[in-house]
């Protein structure tokens, strides 16, 4: 059997209207995932708490759909979809995308992985390199954070290879806060675990279906108290750890126990 | 269908309460609404469609079409649920729980009740000697132990405050180691708080709750109050449908005729026929509490006030004069007080206390939230402008108009709410 010209011809001929479809195909993309990017997040942000964490992880799968729905209409403009044509094409990308676009390769696939494994999600309270923050979005390459401090930290997902990610509330809305109290050893401890526990019972940041815990520990010349429990939005963690704070030392004033003081650093004289 | 004859008031366990639901498409409605209010972000009330000429009633009439209810029977329904509690030996069960909304609080109901079996009544201690942890507000507990004691508000025995829970404690602590006979009533958000800050469902009696109204029972309930011979001639219509709301009364040869509801009516929709879809709606968006149900109920009523002075042509016989028709607003029309934008959480935190507390003073209010007084006082005079608290003497509480919409938007938001 002989192949004809037509067989071994790799792609299709591209004429205008080809080119108005492609560039019609990439315009439909774009602003899909403009449409998804800036239109859930701001949907989220409209309906109550609840909800936001139910809508938010949607972000990836659906720019996931768009993507593979995008080529699933590119390809067949551009390229003859057969067998043959399809191992060229699958081996020359294997080689152009080994030498030139290896890292960005990887952060691609990485982020097809975070799609499915799920180890951040936007929404999640996480800490990657160091950096911890609320996942904000995610890209086709990266995974963009903010972190309390309102800076955007943007993480490829290729370091999901190497990295470990810690994941605070992993697509709960509740995370766990703790706030600490380092106090003079001479006191009642049971009276101060009381009380702190009250603290925590009575903030109005607490989710009271999640356990609160104050845990004691004695160390020389002090001892310390985490009291640790639940906001019911992870997003005010850092309001409840300072109500948990605030109303733990005014509790710990009124009972009469003296907080740790230790002496400040001489500076140099003049 | 069957006619319903059984006892409008009677109470339950909470466990089996099931507060009665809006039919499906008019769930998704309402959300449908409440999101494109959200999505415009408009501040602004939607326009009244019902015409200029239905106003609001007069006091008077208002009294006459929609008295305020006695709440004797609801007593009597407590006597009765607990007859067998207080007349038996009950030493196994030294303690009883009644649980209510807070509207109507059902402190009143209790202390009716401890007025007539002459019970000792353990009153709710100020703000200040709860976080004083005041051992002296228990002192009469220890006076006649051999008659039941009654607890009419629980919710004022705590404090969100770090000092606030001591007093509870200790109350219930001396209730369970005296096994004294002892009726608690308790707000429904209140118990909701203390069974999980203290963990004590395993020791309390399963409460007892009054059994949810729902669009019969409201019907029955609001023809009952109809039922002296001065009201018996007004009819209640939709505004815009021109449909029975309550059935008409059975023309009465007496004094009192039959009330509306439990007989065969004789207009266009028989007694037997299901409940105006109104009712139905307003047994759902009250969650069955009948105080909410009847403050919304009262608010929904308007009559006709003609501008043009064409009389009105006299009624033939079968049909009910025109001024004795009272028209009720369609519930989209109604303009309850609501969230039009995302609430602040300074403004639900507000809120949530003075259902947990079944109200508060302004001083204590702005005392339990984190950033005191500063947030409470504009929180409270922007709350009170959009209907949503009020203050009744110096004390704060949620408005009973406004109840669904702050419930709603505190469950919205993942908060603690009750479980009526």
């Amino acid at each position: 059997m002989t192949l004809g010209a037509a067989d071994v011809q790799l792609f299709n001929r591209l004429d205008g209207w080809a080119g108005l479809k492609i560039v019609a195909i990439v315009l439909a993309l774009w602003l899909a995932f403009v449409a998804v990017e800036r239109g859930i997040p701001f949907l989220a942000g409209r309906l109550a708490g609840r909800f936001r964490l139910y809508l938010l992880p949607l972000i990836p799968f659906i720019r996931l759909g768009l993507l593979l729905t995008a080529l699933g209409f590119l390809v067949p403009i551009v390229i003859r979809p057969t067998a043959q044509n399809l191992v060229a094409i699958l081996g020359a990308a294997g080689l152009a995308i080994g030498f030139a676009f290896k890292d960005y390769a990887s952060s691609v696939l990485a982020g097809i992985v975070a799609v499915f494994e799920r180890p951040y999600r936007p929404g999640d309270w996480v800490t990657i390199d160091g950096a911890y923050g609320e996942v904000q979005s995610l890209g086709l390459r990266t995974v963009r954070l903010v972190t309390p401090g309102d800076t955007v930290v943007t993480i490829p997902h290729a370091r999901l290879w190497t990295a470990s990610v810690h994941n605070e509330n992993d697509g709960d809305r509740a995370l766990q806060c703790a706030a600490e109290f380092y106090l003079h050893p001479q006191h009642d401890a049971a009276v101060v675990q009381r009380r702190l526990r009250d603290v925590a019972l009575t903030s109005v940041y607490v989710q009271l279906d999640r356990p609160i815990a104050v845990v004691c520990g004695e160390k020389p010349g002090y001892t310390v108290y985490r009291l640790k429990g639940y906001p019911i939005d992870s997003r005010d963690q850092f309001k409840f750890t300072t109500d948990l704070t605030v109303r733990g030392k005014a509790a710990l004033a009124e009972l009469g126990v003296a907080p740790l003081v230790l002496p400040m650093p001489q500076t140099p004289s003049a | 269908m069957a006619v319903l004859t059984g006892p409008i008031w009677q109470y339950i366990p909470l466990p089996a309460y099931a507060a009665p639901l809006n039919p499906v498409p008019e769930r998704l409605r309402r959300q449908w609404k409440d999101f494109w209010r959200r999505w415009r972000g408009d501040s602004a009330r939607e326009a009244q469609a019902l015409p200029a000429d239905y106003h609001q009633l007069p006091a008077a009439l208002l009294e006459r079409a929609a008295p305020r209810p006695a709440w004797q029977d609801a007593v009597g329904a407590l006597e009765n649920a607990l007859c067998g509690w207080f007349l038996s030996d009950s030493t196994s069960t030294p303690m009883q729980v009644v649980v209510g909304p807070p509207h109507p609080s059902t402190h009143e109901l209790v202390l009716e009740l401890a007025r007539r079996q002459n019970w000792p009544v353990l009153s709710a201690p100020a703000p200040e000697q709860v976080v004083a942890d005041d051992a002296s507000t228990l002192a009469p507990l220890d006076q006649t132990p051999e008659r039941p004691c009654v607890v009419p508000q629980l919710e004022k025995w705590y404090l969100r405050h770090h000092q606030g829970l001591s007093l509870v404690r200790r109350l219930l602590g001396r209730l369970l180691q005296t096994r004294r006979c002892c009726l608690v009533s308790c707000n429904s958000w209140a118990r909701a708080y203390l069974s999980r800050a203290l963990c004590w469902d395993d020791l309390w009696p399963t409460p007892l709750v009054l059994e949810p109204f729902d669009a019969r029972k409201l019907e029955r309930w609001f023809g009952a109050q109809l039922a002296l011979p001065d009201r018996q001639s007004l009819v209640f219509r939709q505004a815009d449908d021109r449909r029975l709301v309550l059935p008409l009364a059975e023309p009465s040869d007496g004094v009192q005729g039959s009330p509306r509801g439990q007989t065969g009516g004789k207009d266009d929709e028989p007694a037997t026929a299901a409940p105006a879809p109104f009712l139905a709606r307003l047994a759902a968006e009250s969650r069955g509490h009948p105080g909410l149900a009847w403050e919304i109920w009262r608010h929904s009523l308007r009559y006709l006030k003609r501008a043009d002075p064409t009389p009105t042509p006299a009624p033939s016989q079968g049909e009910v004069a025109e001024g004795d028709t009272l028209w009720v607003c369609p519930w989209a029309e109604l303009n309850l007080p609501g969230f039009t934008l995302r609430p602040s959480q300074a403004a639900l935190c507000l809120l949530q206390n003075l259902l947990l507390h079944g109200g508060l003073t302004s001083a204590w209010a702005g005392v339990l939230l984190p950033d005191g007084d500063e947030d409470a006082q504009p929180a409270l005079h922007r709350l009170a402008r959009a209907g949503l608290a009020g203050a009744v003497g110096e004390q704060w509480q949620v408005e009973a108009l406004a109840y669904p919409a702050v419930r709603r938007a505190l469950s919205a938001e993942g908060m603690l709410v009750d479980a009526l």
